[in-house]
């Protein structure tokens, strides 16, 4: 029995026409993907006259939830540093039984939806909360101000940060850690000569998508700091509120548009970091890198 | 095998495949039409879209069971219809939002349908010691209204406007919520120590809230208003479910919820004409609701009143007058006109 | 500028402009405009005190009303209740003109629930003792006010007002068989006092 192979097959060539319909589709394709997240970005700019939006920016309404969001913010970015960098550190240098677990935890927040995240952050830090009666004993307010604010803020913006901070460290090159601890660096030189430089783009890109989703929390914020001018209606909020105001819709799309510039700036900036950072020190791979 | 066959084997793409993507495609397709689909507001064949204030959420769909409800702050619902929400009913805890929509053309003319009043709602434990009014200008009280663009946000601002409480209730003030069902709900949960809300929502939880009456004297006039939207593709559907609710079984429905009933209107004096006369003379008085007018008297002296039309009456000014206002009265209430008016010999 | 400033500069703002949206939803809020010369716009607290004094009057007028309605007073006490009734019309206009001259809309009998305990107009001598009470409040109120307030230019009004109500209690307490006056300076009620001596009467 002779096994016959089939002749060998000549690829069959698409017609011409066929091609160019294939190329128009896919352009198409891609032009309306373009389009769809560039449209309602654009209308936020050219709906109303540009004369309009600068003049609400001077509002009291806008001008005082740019303070609560840029205050809150800072504060809530600190927070997600120091606590962040430690954990993701954590996270990334040790291997112990839950170590899994424990990541999914970190990163829960990231998916769960941001009104349960505040219901939870009420029922745990709320007044009549589990913690609500420790924290009245001890004097701390944490309802209904700024501080409910950083919260939530760091609740739901945090686990970013850890996420991403746990591969920036896990990417670092371990011979490099080796080589300085062998030089005669302590852990702690190491950690903030070696590591952190090694890993500041990864950090710095966490950073920049933990702000930014910081900078537009809106479902936890009302649920557990509720709203109020001045002291905790920060941009989101501000926007919704603007809104259903008889003859809003200015002051509304003013500060659309302040968190779409602030945005866009957080993501150029996240880019320049990350792309010098990947630029200046490569991957970490290379032996030759002055250790300073 | 056929040449087919075997090209399309190699190339993977045998005939079950290509039945398994062409599948896909189909449900893709089925699927996307549904979603559009569910997206329209289920309909039964008597039923309408009513965007309604939150605090009608128990009442509205005891009076009309089929229709589709959405429940909001009056001024959300406002800037959705103002947007092309599907609304074939507009109600409003107010009669100032309703009345500058028709002034827009998005409602027909607003009919009044139902009142309300405004209390003060402390949780069941009372943490702060509220009896009164008065007690929540105590410092380290925390008050939650709805903010001032929601009808109830505004009546609140109005009671204490009225009371003269305004500075010292203000700093109190923890959020403003963007409806009156929020407010509820935070005091419900004691989250605050006391906010306000109608009487009608805070029957709804009476074991979780107590009541406190705000003082009449200062009661704002909280009168809720109706209209089927132009723009509503089921004009007489719509109509039919305003007369429900204006006929005696939807205000029998209104009551049970606690909800008031309207009041008869009052007269208004808007101009006097002449304002200086003498003993015998006649005066003229422009305004509305004069029709049923009982008394007319000038600076409390009786006067021989005619009443021309609603918007018209023509008194005599009697022997024994004096200089003064003049008060029309009618069963429902009374007028006082602002200018007086000047009695020569 | 700080923060409260601001804040409450805001919320100053939107309550005017919530009471401006009630008031003008009011047919004798359209009036505002054509306030003749003696009006004036009064603080908010002032205006506080009349809305007050506007809702005591009602009461005492819904009270002779019934009192003189259920006709089970001896002669000489009907006359007097119906002196007292015209009277308190006669305060009622007084201070409802005082808040429509500020461009505020006066409440009206309908605005109020009254209610009184059971069996005060049964007979005569509930009807004294009530009308006795109710004269107090009403003198504390006034007396509270003339205390209160700011504008110097209510002050005739509500004190000639008071001195009134203050004659009636006197008949009426007299007239029970009780002192015609006692203490040498009645006392003033604080507007929460007031408020609360009022509500259980007036909802």
């Amino acid at each position: 029995m002779v096994a016959t192979t089939p002749p060998a097959a000549v690829p069959r060539r698409a017609s011409p026409t066929a091609r160019m319909l294939l190329t128009l589709g896919f352009f198409l394709l891609v032009l309306t993907t373009l389009a769809f997240i560039a449209l309602p970005i654009v209308a936020i700019f050219v709906h109303v006259a540009p004369s309009t939006l600068l003049h609400e920016l001077t509002n009291p309404l806008v001008l005082d939830a740019l303070v609560v969001s840029a205050k809150t913010t800072l504060i809530s970015q600190a927070l997600i540093l120091v606590f962040g960098t430690a954990t993701a550190y954590f996270l990334a240098s040790r291997r112990f039984r839950g170590r899994s677990l424990a990541i999914t935890l970190i990163e829960l927040p990231i998916v769960l939806p941001p009104a349960a995240a505040g219901l939870g952050l009420l029922v745990a830090f709320g007044r009549v909360g589990l913690l609500g009666s420790t924290f009245d004993a001890l004097g701390i307010n944490v309802a209904f101000n700024q501080a409910a604010v950083v919260l939530a803020v760091t609740f739901v913006a945090g686990p970013f940060y850890v996420r991403q901070g746990i591969a920036a460290f896990e990417s670092v090159d371990e011979t490099m850690v080796a080589a300085s601890r062998t030089l005669g660096a302590g852990p702690l030189r190491t950690f903030s000569r070696v590591t952190v430089p090694l890993a500041a783009g990864g950090l710095a890109a966490g950073q920049a998508i933990a702000m930014a989703r910081g900078l537009g929390e809106f479902g936890a914020t009302i649920m557990f700091a509720g709203s109020l001018q001045g002291r905790t209606q920060t941009l989101p909020l501000a926007v919704y509120y603007a809104f259903e105001l008889p003859n809003g819709l200015d002051v509304a799309l003013a500060i659309s548009a302040i968190l779409t510039l602030v945005s866009l700036a957080i993501l150029l900036t996240a880019k320049v970091i990350s792309g010098s950072y990947l630029f200046r020190r490569g991957t970490g791979r290379n032996p030759t890198v002055a250790l300073d | 095998m056929s040449a087919g066959t075997r090209r399309a084997r190699r190339s993977g793409r045998t005939p079950a495949r290509r039945l398994a993507s062409a599948a896909v495609v189909a449900a893709l397709c089925v699927g996307l039409t549904a979603a559009s689909g569910a997206a329209q507001p289920q309909r039964s064949a008597a039923g309408i879209t009513v965007y309604a204030a939150a605090s009608l959420t128990q009442a509205f769909p005891v009076i009309a069971p089929g229709n589709t409800y959405s429940f909001a702050g009056s001024n959300t619902l406002e800037a959705q219809i103002a947007n092309g929400a599907p609304a074939d009913v507009f109600a409003s805890a107010n009669t100032s939002i309703p009345a500058a929509m028709y002034a827009q053309g998005l409602i027909e003319k607003p009919v009044d349908f139902t009142r309300n009043t405004l209390v003060i709602v402390v949780p069941k434990s009372n943490p702060a010691g509220i009896h009164s009014i008065y007690d929540l200008t105590k410092p380290g009280v925390s008050i939650d209204i709805a903010n001032s663009a929601v009808p109830v946000g505004s009546y609140t601002l109005q009671v204490w406007n009225q009371m003269g409480l305004t500075s010292a209730l203000m700093p109190n003030v923890v959020s403003q919520e963007t409806d009156v069902t929020t407010v509820l709900s935070k005091i419900a949960s004691n989250q605050a120590d006391a906010g306000f809300v109608y009487s009608t929502d805070a029957e709804t939880v009476p074991t979780q809230v107590t009541v406190i009456p705000v003082p009449a004297w200062a009661q704002p006039k909280v009168v809720y208003a109706m209209a089927v939207v132009t723009k509503s593709p089921n004009q007489a559907a719509a109509q039919a479910f305003v007369n429900q609710v204006l006929s005696a079984s939807g205000q029998a429905v209104m009551r049970k919820f606690g909800f008031l009933p309207l009041t008869a209107p009052v007269p208004a004096i808007a101009a006097v004409k002449p304002l200086q006369t003498k003993r015998g003379g006649t005066v003229t008085l422009t305004g509305t609701n004069f029709s049923g007018t009982t008394s007319v008297t000038i600076a409390g002296v009786a006067a021989m009143f005619k009443v021309v039309s609603s918007g018209k009456i023509v008194l005599t000014v009697p022997p024994k007058a004096k200089s003064g206002a003049i008060t029309v009265t009618n069963p429902n209430g009374n007028a006082i006109s602002i200018k007086k008016i000047t009695i020569g010999a | 500028m700080t923060t409260t400033l601001t804040r409450s500069e805001l919320l100053s703002r939107g309550a005017r402009g919530s009471a401006l949206v009630a008031v003008a939803g009011s047919s004798l809020g359209l009036l505002a405009g054509t306030a003749d010369a003696a009006a004036q716009s009064l603080p908010s607290s002032d205006l506080a005190y009349v809305r007050l004094l506007v809702g005591a009057e009602l009461l005492a007028g819904d009270f002779y009303g019934q009192a003189i309605a259920a006709a089970n007073s001896t002669r000489g006490v009907a006359g007097y209740l119906k002196r007292a009734a015209f009277n308190e019309q006669e305060h009622y206009a007084s201070v409802a003109g005082i808040l429509s001259g500020a461009g505020a809309t006066p409440a009206v009998a309908t605005d109020f629930t009254f209610s009184y305990p059971t069996g005060t107009f049964s007979g005569e001598r509930s009807i004294l003792a009530f009308a006795q009470k109710l004269e107090q409040i009403m003198l504390g109120s006034y007396l509270g006010a003339i205390a209160g307030v700011q504008s110097q230019s209510l002050l005739p009004a509500l004190a000639t007002i008071a001195a009134c109500e203050a004659q009636h209690s006197s008949y009426f307490g007299f007239v029970q068989g009780g002192k015609a006056f006692d203490l040498s300076f009645p006392p003033p009620l604080t507007i929460s006092e007031a408020s609360d001596a009022m509500a259980p009467y007036a909802q």
